[in-house]
Parts: structure tokens; C-alpha cells; sequence
């Protein structure tokens, strides 16, 4: 089947196999910014958001797609390198491997939370795991970020 | 996964036909469903079919099934009339990107044992718009081995506030439960429902019967019940827990949702 997408502000066509997650579609395509960790739903690695909402794309079913706005963090290349910035002055980024999936979601928390506190930001990122960081120098990141978002 | 078939229905009676005629397995969010099932003969997706909503119709709130666990999470009317207790039970449940995708339907109809929202939703006395069949219990719906061929339509509770309270306890933040209970004080009386056992959901209806009609029962009473709760249901063991421990903690939690519910 084929579906119409628009990716990263570009429309696409994009032929799939019914069932197929859209995460394996997109790193078919060439979007293989997006990364697949556990594959079962539970790590966040594979973030990308749809209309704006951050999902997970190895659980979203492709065929959604159809008609939809979705984004990658190279769609958000200039925030995503502004935050990344932060990671990096605090240690937080390591491996890296989880970094596309836990910025995108860090992205879409400061469009949808105004004013986050630690709680905040703790749950709405529990579905992003980093098996390197402890997740304390990317607190400290994020914290840093937003304080620079809002001067 | 692999469809050999999908069906994309534009009417409830379009999906209806695909599950009772070709044994089509209805796709909700799916998350779930993709790690249960590599490969399905016919799958149905309902996703076009108008059903994520959550809106007040008359003595309830009606919440459409599609709508997703986040939608109830963060909805204003439901905010409005149970404070955080939609957010407090449902952000346990893996992330947000996760929760963007599961839906409510799809939680109820799995009937799954380590379901939150069916806990939840049995306490507060939820009621289910099936089709073809018409209204349904969820607590008869939760109860019933098989139920043939249908589709969940939409949800309902009360509209008006009910002191609620939901008690989990998990290895980790978002883990499944090791055990779940909900409590709400409703019209005719108490409502505990205590999931994760780790079967699926169940009222503890001599405990409820136990605490009397008061919203604001007596430490004796509650004492009393959380004890009925650990007796008169059953428990078993998996890969989280085993038997003893959930018999164990079950009064506990029982406990701290009725205490917390009808501060």
C-alpha cells in the first residue's frame, strides 16, 4: 500500500507492507536518524513526532501516517543542536544512541509544558531510557536549557 | 508485524462485519498487540471511525473508545470533575510517547491483568456502549470469558465528582504493577477494585459491602475491609511477584485508596 506523508516538512510517498511500524519505514527511506532500541515500546529511542505529538514509531503503525505531519529530529536540526549544546556542557550525551529520541521528547515537553519543575520534567521523560548517563547531567541540561529559553 | 489483510473501516458496521465474518482482530493502539502477534490473517482498523472524544452527555462523561490514555491524562473535563487522578494512575504507564498511542478501548477489550485503566475505570463504575449489543457493565464485561464478536463504542462514568483514589505498587516508575487498587465513593456506596493480582481486575464486593454508605468511614471499618480484600480475592504468582507478597500488600494498598479517597 502506499500512504502521503509530509516528513520533515517534505511530502513523501512511501510504500509499505500493512502492519509494518513506522519506524522500519522510515529508516528504509533513509531516515535512519531514527533509532531503534528495544523495539518493544519501551525505551524511547525511536521518538519522532506526529502532528507535533511525540510517539513511539516502532509501535505507531505506518499506515496512520497517511495524510500526517511527522518529524525527526533532523526536522528540528537547529533546537535539537541548540540543546544538544547543553547536553554536551553537562556530560549528558555519552553513546549518543538515545539522544535523537530523548531530544525530540525534551522538544515537544517545552511546546507543551510552560513551566516544568523537576517532577514535570522526570515524568514526562520516563519513557526515554539512557543506559549510559544516570539521567543526572541530562537534568541538569535540561534545566540549563530552558532557563536560556526563557531569558 | 504482517497483515495478510487490512481492512480500513469508515463504519462501525464495516468493522463489525470484518470481526464477525473474517475473525478480523481489531486494531486500538496496537502497542500491545504488535508485541503479542508478529502475523494476522485479517486485521480491522478503527482509527478513522470518529471515536476519540471525551465529552459530557447528560449524568455521564462519555469518552470515546479511540481516544488515547494521554488525551485522558491531560483532558480538561475530566480534570475538572476527578482532579489528578487520571494523571496520577495513567502516568505510570510506560512514557508519553507510549501513552500518545494506547488507547482506552483497546485496554478495556484486552482485558488484560496488568491493565491500570481497567482498575480504575471498574471503580468508577464505568459503563461500556458495545456493538451491536448495546450497554454493558464493565465489571460483567471484565467477568465473562468470551463475548463473541463486538467492538467497544465508547466509555462512560460519572459526570458528576467522585472521591477516587488509585494505589500501585511497582519495582520501578513505569514498570507494570505489581499490584493495583482503586477505590470511589459513589452514590450507593464504595467501590474497590483491585487489579495485577495478577489476573484481571476485580471488585472486592465484601470488602465495598464492609465500609458501609459512608463517604468518610471510620479506621475500624477500613481496617476491616482492606483485610476482606486480601480474603476474599485471588492471587497468584509471575515474574514480579508471587502470591503471598500480593496477599500481603493488597490490605495495604486497599487501605491507602479508601483513606485517600474520602479525605
Amino acid at each position: 500500500m502506499k500512504i502521503t506523508c509530509t516528513i520533515n516538512k517534505e511530502q513523501k510517498v512511501l510504500e509499505l507492507q500493512a502492519g509494518e511500524m513506522l519506524a522500519e519505514v522510515l529508516r528504509r527511506y533513509g531516515y535512519t536518524e531514527v533509532k531503534v532500541g528495544c523495539d518493544t515500546g519501551s525505551c524511547g529511542l525511536c521518538t519522532v513526532l506526529v502532528d507535533g505529538k511525540p510517539v513511539l514509531s516502532c509501535s505507531y503503525l505506518a499506515h496512520r501516517a497517511e495524510g500526517r505531519t511527522i518529524t525527526t529530529i533532523k526536522g528540528k536540526e537547529k533546537e535539537a543542536a541548540e540543546f544538544a549544546a547543553f547536553l554536551t556542557a553537562e556530560g549528558a550525551d555519552q553513546c549518543g544512541f538515545c539522544s535523537p529520541g530523548f531530544a525530540l521528547t525534551v522538544l515537544a515537553m517545552k511546546e507543551e509544558l510552560a513551566h516544568p519543575n523537576e517532577a514535570d520534567i522526570r515524568h514526562y521523560l520516563a519513557g526515554n531510557l539512557c543506559r549510559c548517563t544516570g539521567y543526572e547531567g541530562q537534568m541538569r541540561a535540561i534545566h540549563k536549557y530552558l532557563e536560556a529559553r526563557h531569558e | 508485524m504482517e497483515f495478510h489483510q487490512l481492512v480500513l473501516a469508515q463504519t462501525i458496521e464495516e468493522a463489525y462485519e470484518a470481526v464477525k465474518d473474517r475473525g478480523a482482530t481489531i486494531l486500538g493502539g496496537a502497542t500491545w498487540l504488535r508485541i503479542t502477534a508478529k502475523h494476522l490473517d485479517y486485521a480491522v482498523d478503527i482509527s478513522d471511525l470518529g471515536l476519540s472524544y471525551i465529552r459530557e452527555t447528560g449524568d455521564r462523561i462519555e469518552i470515546g473508545a479511540t481516544t488515547t490514555l494521554r488525551s485522558l491524562e491531560t483532558d480538561s473535563l475530566l480534570a475538572s470533575r476527578y482532579g489528578g487522578l487520571f494523571a496520577r494512575t495513567l502516568g505510570h504507564i510506560v512514557g508519553v510517547q507510549l501513552r500518545n498511542l494506547s488507547t482506552l478501548g483497546g485496554s478495556l477489550a484486552g482485558r488484560y491483568g496488568f491493565s491500570d485503566v481497567a482498575t480504575l475505570f471498574l471503580a468508577l463504575g464505568a459503563q461500556l456502549d458495545i456493538y451491536p449489543s448495546g450497554l454493558m457493565n464493565l465489571e460483567d464485561y471484565m467477568a465473562a470469558a468470551d463475548h463473541g464478536p463486538h467492538l467497544i463504542r465508547s466509555v462512560s462514568i460519572p459526570a458528576h465528582p467522585v472521591p477516587a483514589a488509585f494505589q500501585t505498587i511497582r519495582i520501578t516508575h513505569s514498570d507494570f504493577p505489581i499490584l493495583n487498587v482503586a477505590a470511589a465513593y459513589t452514590n450507593r456506596g464504595w467501590r474497590i477494585a483491585v487489579g495485577a493480582r495478577p489476573g484481571r481486575a476485580q471488585l472486592a464486593k465484601s470488602a465495598m459491602q464492609a465500609l458501609g454508605t459512608e463517604a468518610k468511614p471510620g479506621a475500624d471499618l477500613i481496617a476491616r475491609a482492606a483485610q476482606l480484600s486480601a480474603e476474599e480475592l485471588g492471587f497468584g504468582k509471575d515474574i514480579r511477584a508471587d502470591e503471598e507478597y500480593r496477599k500481603t500488600v493488597c490490605p495495604v494498598l486497599v487501605r491507602r485508596a479508601v483513606e485517600e479517597a474520602s479525605r
